[in-house]
C-alpha cells in the first residue's frame, strides 16, 4: 500500500504530467530494458524489444484537477475544471496551485447565511466558487498566473479491511499495476515484446493514448483503469461492483472477445476473484482510442471498482488491485493469441 | 485593412471555401516557395527552411446555413453549417454563393431552434432561373465590414482575421531557419476537419493555430477575463487542447522580449484547429494565438486592430526564432 | 440474399454471422478477401482498366441491438442498448440472445401499476428481458453477461413492392455491394463491409486506414420520415423516390464533385434519385473522409422508414435505384473521373 500511497501523492493534472512522468520513468526504469518519453509526455517502458508480438499494457498517468482562470482585484482566484469533476464535491476542498511556487489555498463560496433560500437549496456551480490563497492580488501575481495547474490536497488514508482513500487513485492504481507487472514479468522468458505505457491526458479526451499507440502500434493492448464501486446510492441495475470483488474484466464492442476471454479464463484457472463488466459501447477508457488506431489494435480492459470517482476521497480495496496485476501477469505468462 | 475587408466579405461557409482560397493564393504567391492544395481543400503555403517543421494554421471557413427543403410556396427551410445561433439569425439577411439574398424570419412566436425559422427569398425557386436557389445551396449571414477607431466589426472575422494574420506574417518573414507551413484550413466549424488531414500530410514538429476566442468584456458578460484591445491571447487550454509547454513558453518569451502586450486564455468551452493537430500521428507540440472577439458567430463579430497587429508581430517574431 | 442478410444476427461487436454469410458469397466474386482485427471484411476486386485507381465502397454489417448487463435474482435479464434505440419501440418485442439465439420477450412495468405515469416513456433501466428462467442460477444456464441481443423480426414483403425487416440499416448496403461485386469495373474496387458503425463508426476508421482509397462511397440505409404527422421539411427522404445522396450531415460534408457525378449519372440514365434533405445523422463517411490525409467521400442511401426499430420498411425500387446508380457510375463515369 505504501507504493500506491506514494504514487497518489504525486501531482500531475492532464497536460501537466512532465514532472510526474519523470518520477514514473525512474520507477519503470528499474524493471524495463529502457524507458522513453514522447512529445506529449507519455512514458513508455520496454522489455524484450523484438522478441515477438508486441503487447502493450497501459494505464493513464494524469489526474483530474483545476486550472487558474483569473485572479480578481481582491486576490480571489477563479478556476476551470480539468476533467469531469462534480462541482458539488468542491466546497471547502484544499488545493495546491502550481505556480512559480506551490501556493496552498481553500475553495470558498458565498456563505449560506448570505444566500437566499432559493440559492441555498442548490449546489454551488464552478463559477460561484473561488480559491482563497490568503494573499492579495499583487502578492499573488509574483507567485502564480492564469493557466497554472491546481491539484487537490488529500493525504492518502488507510480505511478498514485493506481499503484506502486518496485523491487520484484514478489512475495511480493503474500505474502501480503497470510497474508491478513490469517487475513480475522482467526476466521471464516470454515470446513477446512487452511495452508499458503510462499515458497522459486521458481525463480530457484519451489524447495521450491516441498518439502513443500510433507510434507504438502494438499487436494487442491491455488497458488498466477504474470502474464504479457500489455505494449506498448506486442502483443494483447500474454497472457497479462491490469493493473486494476482484478484477472487473470488460466485455463489449470496444474490447476484443478473445482477449477478454483469455483474461477471464486465466482468472478462473488461478482462482483470482473477478467479475464481468459489460460496456455497451464506449468503455470510457483509453481502450476507446487505442482500438481504432491505425489498422486496429485489439484491446482488453481490466478495472478496479472505486467509490467516489473523481473526488478527493476515491476509495479502493487493495486486494482488487492485486487481482488486476496477477490476472494480467498470469494471462501473459500463459500465452495470448494476438 | 483592405485585404482583411476582402477576406471577411468573401463567401466561404464550411465545405465551400473556394473563393477564400483564391484570394489567399493570389496574395501569397510572391512570398511562397511552394503552394499546394490537399484532398479536402486545405491550402498549404510553404516557406522553406532547413530547420524544424512548424505548421501555422488558420481556418478559411465561416459558419452559415444550408438549404434542405424548398416548399410548395418557395419558402426555404434550412439547417446550420457550424454553430450559428438561432437568435442572431432572426430578421437578418443571408446571402447565397450566386448573390441571391433571403430574409430569415420565424415560423412560431417564440422560436428556440433552427427549425423554427424559414428563409424568404425571391430567388428561391425549384426552376432553373439564372438566380435560383436550390436544395443543398449554402448561404452566409450578411454583415458589413466597418471600422470604428481601433475596432473592426464584420461577419466572418472568425477566422479570416487568422488568415489575414498568417498572410501578413508570411510577408514579413525573411531568413528564418524554420521550415514554415502556412495552412489555410477547411471545415473547422464542422469539427476541426481540415486541420486533421493537413497535419497528417505535413507531420510537423511544432504547430501554432491562430483563431478567434470569446471575449465577453461587455454588459452581462465577464465570465472570462480577456479584454478587447489588451493584446492577442496566448492560449493555455480550451476543450480541444491543453497547449504544449514548449509553445506556451516560446510565445510568452517572444512577447516579453519584444515588448508585445499579450493576455492568457483559459477557456472551458470550444476548440480550434490546434486540437486536431496536436493528436495527429505520434503527437505534435502545439499551441495557439487567439484574437479576443466579441459576438462570435454573429454578423457583427468585433475585434481590435491593435490586437491583430500585436498578433502579427508575435507570430512573426515567434517564427523567426528557433524553437 | 437480402432476406438472409436481414434475418442474420449482427449486433455491433458481434457481426460474425453476417460476415460469414457475406464472405461466403463474395469468395467467388473477388480476387482477395480479408478479415481485420476488429472484424471488417475487406474484399478486393481488380479492375480491367489500364490506369486504375482505388475505389472503396463501404457498407456496415452491424445493426443496433441490446447487450445483457445483469441477471436479477428472479432470472430476468437487464440490458443496455448497443447503438441508438428509442426505448419506446422495445416494449413487448421479441428478441434472440447470444450465439445460441435464446428467445426472449421484453417486459415493462404494467400500466395499471404505473400510477399516473402510464403515458410516460420508459427508461431502459425499467425494462427487462424474460426468457422464462426460474431464477438467476437457471438463467445462467442459457445466457452470459455481455451476450448480444437482436430483434426477432422476420423479413416480409408487403404493400406495393415494400419490405419489412430488422437491420435494413445497413444490410441493404451490404446487399447492394454484393450485387455490384458480380460485375467487373474499370478501377480496382474494395468492397468493404464494416463493423461497429452504430457505436461510433469504429470499423470504418481502421478499414479506410488499411485500404487507403482514392475515393470512397458509403452505401447506407437512412432515415425516411415521409409519414403521417410529419411535414416536408422533416421528411429527410421520401420512399419510392430513389436512392438518396447526402449533401451534408453531422459527420461529413460529401465531396461536391463526387456527389454531383453520382447525381448526374442517375439523371443521365433516367434512374430515380433524390437528395437527403436534412443534416441529421452520421455514418462511416465521417471517419473515412478524414482518414490520414483525407479521402474524397460521398454517401448514397436507401430510404428506410422506422429505422433503428425491429420493423424497418424500405422499397425494393429504391434499393435497385441505389444499385443501378453505382453500377452505371462505376462502369462509365468513374473511368473518366479525374482523381
Amino acid at each position: 500500500m505504501e507504493d500506491l500511497m506514494k504514487l497518489c501523492s504525486f501531482e500531475g493534472i492532464s497536460g501537466f504530467e512532465f514532472e510526474i512522468g519523470n518520477k514514473v520513468c525512474n520507477m519503470l526504469r528499474q524493471h524495463c530494458d529502457f524507458v522513453d518519453t514522447d512529445v506529449l509526455g507519455n512514458v513508455v517502458g520496454v522489455i524484450g524489444k523484438g522478441r515477438g508480438k508486441k503487447i502493450m499494457i497501459e494505464a493513464h498517468l494524469d489526474e483530474i484537477g483545476l486550472m487558474v482562470k483569473n485572479i480578481d482585484d481582491k486576490g480571489f482566484i477563479s478556476f476551470v475544471k480539468i476533467g469531469g469533476i462534480n462541482p458539488a464535491t468542491l466546497p471547502a476542498a484544499e488545493v495546491f496551485i502550481h505556480g512559480k511556487e506551490k501556493v496552498f489555498g481553500v475553495i470558498g463560496s458565498k456563505p449560506p447565511h448570505l444566500q437566499t433560500e432559493e440559492e441555498s437549496k442548490k449546489n454551488y456551480k464552478t463559477d460561484e466558487m473561488y480559491i482563497d490563497a490568503g494573499f492579495s492580488r499583487e502578492e499573488l501575481l509574483g507567485k502564480i498566473q492564469i493557466g497554472d495547474a491546481i491539484t487537490f490536497v488529500s493525504k492518502p488514508v488507510r480505511l478498514q479491511n485493506e481499503k484506502m482513500a486518496s485523491k487520484s487513485i484514478d489512475n495511480r492504481m493503474g500505474i502501480w499495476c503497470l510497474i508491478e507487472c513490469a517487475k513480475r514479468l522482467k526476466g521471464k522468458d516470454l515470446p513477446y515484446e512487452l511495452v508499458f505505457l503510462a499515458a497522459v491526458q486521458e481525463e480530457v479526451g484519451l489524447r495521450g493514448a491516441k498518439v502513443a499507440s500510433y507510434s507504438i502500434n502494438p499487436d494487442a493492448a491491455i488497458v488498466i483503469d477504474v470502474t464504479h464501486g457500489i455505494s449506498p446510492y448506486t442502483e443494483s441495475s447500474s454497472n457497479a461492483f462491490p469493493l473486494g470483488c476482484g478484477v472487473a474484466v470488460g466485455v463489449g464492442p470496444n474490447l476484443h472477445p478473445s482477449l477478454s476471454k483469455a483474461l477471464i479464463d486465466t482468472a478462473k484457472k488461478h482462482e483470482i476473484p473477478h467479475v464481468i463488466e459489460v460496456c455497451a459501447g464506449n468503455s470510457g477508457t483509453d481502450a476507446w482510442a487505442i482500438q481504432i488506431t491505425k489498422k486496429g489494435i485489439p484491446c482488453a480492459l481490466v478495472s478496479v471498482p472505486l467509490r467516489y470517482m473523481h473526488t478527493q476521497v476515491e476509495t479502493v480495496c487493495m486486494s482488487d488491485i492485486e487481482a488486476v496485476a496477477s490476472t494480467i501477469c498470469s494471462t501473459i505468462e500463459e500465452g495470448m493469441e494476438c | 485593412m483592405e485585404l482583411l475587408r476582402r477576406l471577411c466579405q468573401a463567401f466561404g461557409p464550411s465545405g465551400n471555401e473556394g473563393k477564400i482560397r483564391e484570394i489567399i493564393k493570389n496574395e501569397v504567391k510572391p512570398y511562397a516557395d511552394e503552394i499546394t492544395q490537399d484532398t479536402l481543400g486545405n491550402l498549404i503555403v510553404r516557406k522553406k527552411g532547413t530547420g524544424k517543421k512548424i505548421m501555422l494554421s488558420a481556418h478559411m471557413d465561416e459558419v452559415g446555413i444550408i438549404v434542405t427543403v424548398i416548399d410548395d410556396k418557395n419558402y426555404i427551410h434550412f439547417s446550420n453549417i457550424g454553430g450559428v445561433k438561432p437568435e442572431t439569425l432572426h430578421s437578418s439577411k443571408v446571402e447565397f454563393e450566386n448573390g441571391a439574398v433571403g430574409v430569415v424570419y420565424k415560423k412560431v412566436e417564440k422560436p428556440s431552434k433552427l427549425a423554427d425559422f424559414y428563409i424568404d427569398s425571391f430567388d428561391a425557386c425549384k426552376g432553373d432561373k439564372p438566380y435560383s436557389v436550390k436544395v443543398g445551396d449554402v448561404g452566409v449571414m450578411r454583415g458589413a465590414f466597418d471600422v470604428f477607431g481601433d475596432f473592426i466589426s464584420s461577419k466572418a472575422l472568425d477566422d479570416r482575421v487568422g488568415c489575414y494574420i498568417l498572410i501578413e506574417t508570411l510577408k514579413q518573414i525573411s531568413g528564418s531557419e524554420n521550415d514554415l507551413y502556412f495552412v489555410f484550413s477547411v471545415q473547422e466549424e464542422l469539427g476541426l476537419r481540415g486541420a486533421k488531414t493537413a497535419a497528417a500530410g505535413i507531420s510537423p514538429d511544432y504547430a501554432i493555430a491562430v483563431d478567434v476566442t470569446t471575449c465577453d468584456d461587455f454588459p452581462g458578460g465577464g465570465k472570462y477575463p480577456l479584454k478587447l484591445g489588451e493584446g492577442p491571447a496566448i492560449k493555455i487550454k480550451d476543450n480541444s487542447i491543453m497547449c504544449h509547454p514548449i509553445i506556451k513558453k516560446h510565445l510568452s518569451d517572444v512577447a516579453q522580449k519584444h515588448n508585445i502586450k499579450v493576455q492568457y486564455e483559459v477557456l472551458d468551452v470550444g476548440g480550434t484547429d490546434a486540437g486536431a493537430i496536436h493528436t495527429s500521428g505520434a503527437g505534435v507540440a502545439t499551441g495557439a494565438i487567439s484574437i479576443p472577439t466579441r459576438y462570435i458567430h454573429t454578423p457583427c463579430e468585433t475585434v481590435s486592430i491593435s490586437d491583430v497587429k500585436g498578433a502579427i508581430n508575435l507570430l512573426t517574431k515567434a517564427c523567426m526564432e528557433v524553437l | 440474399m437480402l432476406k438472409s442478410l436481414c434475418n442474420a444476427f449482427g449486433v455491433s461487436g458481434c457481426e460474425n454471422d453476417v460476415r460469414d454469410l457475406i464472405a461466403n458469397e463474395m469468395q467467388s466474386l473477388c480476387d482477395s478477401i480479408e478479415t481485420d482485427s476488429m472484424g471488417n471484411l475487406i474484399c478486393y476486386k481488380k479492375g480491367v482498366g489500364d490506369s486504375r485507381r482505388k475505389i472503396m465502397l463501404s457498407a456496415h454489417m452491424d445493426e443496433v441491438g441490446l447487450i445483457i448487463t445483469d441477471i436479477t435474482n428472479e432470472g430476468y435479464l437487464r440490458f443496455k442498448t448497443v447503438g441508438g434505440i428509442d426505448p419506446r419501440v422495445l416494449i413487448a418485442k421479441k428478441v434472440v440472445i447470444g450465439i445460441n439465439k435464446v428467445p426472449g420477450v421484453i417486459g415493462d412495468k404494467p400500466p395499471h401499476l404505473n400510477d399516473d405515469k402510464a403515458d410516460k416513456a420508459p427508461k431502459i433501466k425499467d425494462l427487462y428481458i424474460d426468457i422464462g428462467a426460474k431464477d438467476k442460477e437457471d438463467a445462467k444456464n442459457y445466457v452470459n453477461l455481455g451476450d448480444y441481443v437482436a430483434f426477432d423480426s422476420q423479413y416480409v414483403e408487403f404493400g406495393g413492392n415494400l419490405i419489412k425487416a430488422k437491420a435494413l440499416d445497413d444490410r441493404v448496403g451490404c446487399y447492394v455491394l454484393i450485387e455490384l461485386a458480380k460485375n467487373t469495373y474499370f478501377h480496382d474496387i474494395y468492397f468493404v463491409f464494416t463493423v461497429q458503425e452504430e457505436v461510433g463508426c469504429r470499423g470504418g476508421a481502421i478499414a479506410a486506414y488499411q485500404v487507403k482509397p482514392d475515393i470512397a462511397i458509403v452505401v447506407e440505409g437512412t432515415t425516411c420520415s415521409d409519414v403521417a404527422g410529419s411535414t416536408e421539411d422533416g421528411f429527410s427522404t421520401k420512399l419510392r423516390h430513389g436512392a438518396a445522396l447526402s449533401i451534408m450531415d453531422r459527420g461529413s460534408y460529401s465531396d461536391i464533385g463526387l456527389r454531383n457525378a453520382l447525381y448526374n449519372t442517375a439523371t443521365a440514365h433516367n434512374i430515380n434519385v433524390q437528395f437527403k434533405q436534412t443534416t441529421f445523422g452520421g455514418n462511416d463517411a465521417s471517419v473515412i473522409h478524414l482518414s490520414e490525409t483525407g479521402v474524397r467521400t460521398a454517401v448514397i442511401s436507401v430510404p428506410c422508414r422506422y429505422i433503428h426499430s425491429p420493423s424497418n420498411v424500405a422499397c425494393i425500387d429504391d434499393i435497385n435505384s441505389c444499385k443501378d446508380i453505382l453500377d452505371k457510375f462505376l462502369t462509365k463515369e468513374a473511368a473518366l473521373w479525374s482523381f
